[in-house]
């Protein structure tokens, strides 16, 4: 548990995007989910330009949801290496 | 390579991204191959109580010429592929994104970008393209339903199936 806190400490800790393929990502406890979104888009070779196109979700206890870009990755319980999903977006409205 | 060889090729790489991620997505993907094209059957289901299914019939004909036709069939027929053209409306969700128009279908109609009926007739702007973005993908059309699916038609209870 200690080295589990120690992991999230400022250094930050690595967490699992999931787009096709996974893949390793430092993220900080005080960085905003959009910070977060726009570093996967760039892992994965997404222009930053497409952000509102997509989303993260993740799992808590087997829930999937997605997360709320203004908050930060330490306003959820992210711990290290859990697998956080970009998603596309769904335009509801449109038609 | 043939174009139908080409398009076969397309929607098997698409059909391997979903098939890696399945567990993490908690989908279920299938492939049935024909001569010309392949239909990818993607299996969704709300793990968080409601035991609501979806599943999803994508036929990959001219991929990614054109976007793959879809079609909402009978979750049954994950497992018994005698069921694979059950399509009826029931099976199709109903809630925001889903038009029902029978002058343009005579089953429900998916809003969300990356099918094929969507464009039919220029009915949304932009057309589709080749190569489609990356959202607009297989894969992404997969993500973004089944973001519509977890969030908005099974909280709805705007399912039938």
């Amino acid at each position: 548990m200690e080295a589990a806190t120690e992991k999230k400490s400022e250094k930050g800790f690595e967490i699992v995007i999931v787009y096709g393929i996974n893949k390793d990502l430092k993220v900080r406890e005080d960085e905003t989910l959009q910070q977060v979104k726009l570093r996967a888009l760039s892992l994965f070779g997404i222009s930053p330009s497409e952000q509102n196109e997509f989303i993260l979700r993740t799992k808590f206890h087997g829930n999937d949801i997605p997360l709320d870009e203004s908050k930060t990755v330490g306003s959820y319980d992210i711990h290290p290496h859990q697998k956080v999903t970009l998603a596309s977006a769904t335009p509801f409205g449109s038609r | 390579m043939s174009p139908e060889e080409q398009a076969k090729k397309a929607a098997i790489i698409e059909f391997d991204r979903l098939k890696r991620v399945g567990e993490e997505l908690d989908i279920s993907v299938d492939l049935e191959e024909t001569e010309d094209y392949v239909i990818l059957f993607v299996l969704m289901e709300d793990r968080r109580g409601s035991g609501r299914r979806l599943l999803l019939k994508l036929k990959c004909d001219d991929y990614p010429q054109q976007a793959p036709s879809l079609e909402c069939i009978n979750p049954e027929a994950f497992h018994d592929h005698t069921l694979r053209d059950n399509v009826r409306a029931e099976f199709y969700p109903k809630g925001p994104n889903m038009v029902v128009d029978p002058n343009r279908s005579p089953m429900p109609i998916m809003c969300i970008r990356g099918h094929r009926l969507y464009y039919a007739n220029g009915w949304h702007q932009p057309p589709w393209i080749n190569p489609p973005k990356e959202q607009d993908s297989i894969y992404g059309f997969v993500t973004k339903v089944r973001s519509a699916f977890l969030d908005t038609w099974v909280q709805k209870e705007s399912f039938a199936a």
